[in-house]
């Protein structure tokens, strides 16, 4: 997605009177901060050099770390009204507390910790009073509070915005032929830049595109899976007619609600219900053998041919899952391909022949 | 685990273990004494008599635990999991960190990892974890065999690394694992947090009964929690012992010296070590003995220890007068402790469990180490920048701006690791640290203390 986008969003909704949240990577309830009157604007891989975040991060911090932090400190960073760190992993834990603590970045910052121990009885008690903090927090920020029944339409909102891109991921399965990969994920990724029901206005004027007829098959199908969709490898895929049927990416499939939550008795238990009904994720306590069971029922669902691991370098928290997850898909007969590149600066060259070799077995 | 195992357990921990550990400090004794005697450098203190009692103690402890798999459920645990509820359920708890870290520090950390950077585990990942996974699919240690895991007990108040290494070594050995997850705390301790810790805790331990195989017995628990709290305790006095000039330890030999308080926290035998530490520390304080002799500048450290390298840094710093009196690291075994209390002993545990440094901001790291350069005298700080631990790491520019700035301390980063020597340029880390002293000097030559 180009930055005039998210510009152009940001201006939008501005004008329209909301406030504007910077949020980095992670899972959050977007609800709440739609409720205050916020649109969150996630940032997760800004593009551009890096130079003032490497003065205060040390060049074994992955690329979305610098790239967040760089975004900040640019004269060119829109007006914000406030930072939100979902808390995902060691780096931006302690990225949050050198914007917050260290350089003093004017804009307020806010840290929402999702529970990892998503199995014990009380997560859902303690995402409620997370949210409700950071209701708090962002209520101080606007001036004004907002009742149960604004949380309970922005939580309806967001359910339809997962359940247009469930269709979404649907379509992309059946006739996945008719858009890019490039394309698919620009309107995927709207979800970071733009409020819920203007995300399912535009993932259904694709649906409707899809609609219109068949598309061309694919040569090969493929479930991605990592941190996020690289452009760089979107693009690689797109000339090779190789198209993204699934996807398992932090950022995009990993925060997509694949049915609907089971109903809940207020609108904070169901924020609470919609965060941990997420798939399995390398951040969370569930164990290995879930994602190899996700990523196999993604494939066998998909019609995938295999998987394709990207992980940005540097994150811990993917690269420690690939050795056991390969070994667990090759176990059930899928083929993996792992890659791993610096944010923005993947050397296409090196990923473009290991693609090869690999689409050349599959 | 049966009758047998027990049997042969309790012969090793009480007949065959003490006779060779006997043997083993009579054949060092020997050997010392028909060692031709070498003059020690003139900058060595006499050493700490201690040493031995810590090498029986860990090397008991090691071997011990080959024996305790047939006797006993055996827990893998980070080092900042509450170990005391194990303890009064009857586990033996192996500490991979600290066999990283022992596995470091005996230059064995690229041989013990390589199994699991050749299963495909990264170069990148904290080297602890990549030590201890090569463990797990076949590497030799040099401390032998670790018992096998019944269960892994992980803590995220030190990272979120440990929980992804545990999901791995749940994977490979086919146990539970078992979460005690704490909040970052970003700001004060919240109720709902609290709740949540607490709620965990109490989980906890119907989880580990079936396989401890016996009820958790709350009268068991108390006395071992202040078992830990007053060995906690004792540590810190250990390490307030530098704040004396001339120092009579440094935190070199902390690093050694933090082991029991790591790893066997709550057993009778952590707390005797220190409590004879203690008496040892206080007679070199009163006759005034100190640790280097001509001590001129007083050091803290930030960060875990360059294992492989404490020799070296030891002669360089120490002959230079420097003596490293203070450490973020080992202070983390005594920051919190104070907090335990029996009668409220799950909500205290969370409380002293999820306020320890790494779980904390860099506004509280910043205070607390202005407040140890204050306490303990200190004109310089090294910050080790190590690529395994990033939580302790990234925000280290930061914190060295706010040192140097407001404390007037001179500062050094140095790249390094605490287990990878491929990490590690001996060149210009050298340089760097020399021109550290130096500068030292030039602001301060002060004339020895001791
Ligand atoms: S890429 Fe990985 S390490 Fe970096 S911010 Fe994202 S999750 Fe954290
Ligand atoms: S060295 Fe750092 S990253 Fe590794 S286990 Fe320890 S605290 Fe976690």
């Amino acid at each position: 997605m180009d930055v005039s986008s998210r510009k152009s969003s940001i201006e939008r909704h501005r004008s329209a009177g909301r406030r504007i949240a910077a949020v980095f990577p992670g899972r959050y309830p977007a609800e709440v901060l739609h409720a205050a009157g916020f649109l969150p604007v996630e940032v997760w891989d800004p593009p551009g050099p890096t130079a003032r975040a490497s003065g205060h991060l040390q060049p074994f911090v992955c690329g979305v770390g610098l790239a967040s932090l760089e975004l900040l400190l640019s004269d060119k960073a829109p007006a914000l009204d406030c930072l939100l760190f979902p808390h995902l992993c060691d780096t931006l834990q302690n990225l949050f507390t050198i914007v917050r603590d260290c350089i003093h970045h004017p804009t307020p910052a806010f840290l929402f910790y999702p529970p990892r121990n998503t199995g014990h009885s009380g997560a859902e008690a303690f995402v409620v009073t997370q949210a409700r903090r950071l209701a708090g927090q962002v209520a101080g920020l606007a001036g004004r509070t907002f009742s149960d029944s604004d949380l309970a339409d922005a939580g309806a909102a967001v359910d339809r915005a997962h359940a247009a891109l469930s269709r979404l991921y649907a379509a992309r399965r059946n006739s996945a032929g008719r858009w890019s990969n490039t394309e698919f994920y620009r309107t995927v990724r709207l979800r970071e830049l733009v409020l819920p029901d203007e995300l399912v206005k535009a993932a259904e004027h694709l649906l409707a595109d899809a609609e219109r007829g068949a598309a061309g098959p694919a040569d090969v199908k493929l479930v991605l899976s990592g941190v996020l969709p690289d452009r760089s490898l979107l693009a690689l895929l797109d000339q090779r007619n190789v198209h993204v049927v699934e996807d398992d990416l932090i950022s995009t499939g990993r925060r997509l609600l694949r049915k609907p939550i089971e109903p809940a008795p207020d609108p904070w238990t169901a924020a609470a219900r919609r965060l941990l009904s997420l798939p399995p994720c390398t951040s969370i306590a569930s164990p290995i053998e879930h994602r190899i069971a996700w990523l196999t029922e993604l494939v066998r669902s998909s019609g995938a041919a295999g998987v394709l691991l990207h992980t940005v370098k540097f994150c811990e928290l993917e690269l420690f899952d690939h050795p056991f997850v390969v070994q667990g898909l090759r176990k059930a007969g899928i083929p993996v391909l792992v890659l791993e590149s610096e944010l923005h600066q993947p050397q296409v060259g090196q990923l473009a022949t290991r693609l090869d070799a690999f689409l050349e077995v599959l | 685990m049966g009758a047998s195992g027990t049997l042969r357990y309790r012969l090793a921990r009480d007949v065959s273990l003490p006779l060779l550990l006997a043997a083993d400090s009579a054949r060092r004794s020997v050997r010392r004494a028909l060692r031709p005697k070498r003059k020690p450098p003139a900058w060595a203190g006499p050493p700490l008599q201690c040493a031995d009692r810590l090498r029986t103690i860990m090397t008991r402890h090691y071997l011990l635990a080959r024996h305790a798999a047939a006797a006993m459920p055996v827990a893998w645990v980070t080092s900042g999991a509450p170990v005391e509820l194990l303890r009064a359920m009857g586990f033996y708890t192996v500490y991979p960190e600290n066999h990283g870290a022992l596995c470091g520090a005996r230059l064995a950390g690229l041989d013990m990892s390589a199994p699991a950077e050749h299963a495909g585990f990264s170069q990148d990942l904290c080297s602890y974890a990549r030590i201890d996974l090569g463990l797990a699919l076949g590497a030799r240690s040099p401390v032998g065999t670790l018992p096998r895991p019944n269960v892994l007990v992980c803590s995220t108040n030190i990272c979120q690394t440990v929980l992804y290494w545990y999901k791995q070594l749940a994977h490979h050995y086919s146990v539970p694992l078992v979460l005690f997850d704490t909040p970052f705390v970003a700001d004060d301790l919240d109720d709902g947090t609290l709740a949540y810790m607490v709620g965990q805790l109490e989980a906890l331990i119907p989880q580990l009964e079936p396989i401890a195989g016996r009820s958790f017995v709350p009268a068991l628990f108390e006395p071992i929690l202040l078992r830990a709290q007053r060995t906690s305790l004792m540590w810190g006095e250990v390490l307030r012992s530098m704040t004396r000039r001339p120092a009579p330890m440094t935190i070199f030999d902390a690093f050694a010296h933090m082991a029991p308080v790591v790893s066997l926290r709550g057993l009778p035998v952590a707390e005797r070590y220190y409590e004879l530490l203690l008496k040892e520390l206080e007679s070199r304080v009163s006759r005034g003995i100190a640790a280097v002799n001509g001590e001129r500048h007083r050091l803290l450290w930030d960060n875990i220890a360059v294992w492989f390298k404490l020799g070296d840094f030891i002669k360089l710093f120490s002959q230079a007068g420097c003596v490293f009196v203070a450490a973020t690291y080992t202070n983390a075994w005594a920051e919190t402790v104070h907090m335990l209390d029996p009668k409220k002993p799950l909500e205290s545990a969370a409380r002293t469990y999820s306020l320890v440094i790494l779980n904390r901001d860099l506004k509280h790291r910043t205070a607390l180490m202005k407040s140890m350069i204050k306490d303990y005298s200190v004109d310089g700080v090294v910050f080790h920048s190590t690529r395994s631990c990033k939580p302790y790491s990234v925000g280290q520019y930061d914190i060295q701006r706010s040192l140097s700035q407001d404390c007037g301390v001179r500062t050094v980063l140095i790249d390094a690791d605490t287990t990878d020597p491929r990490n590690y340029a001996e060149g210009p880390t050298r340089t760097r640290l020399e021109a550290f002293i130096e500068a030292l000097d030039l602001r301060s030559p002060a004339t020895p203390s001791a």
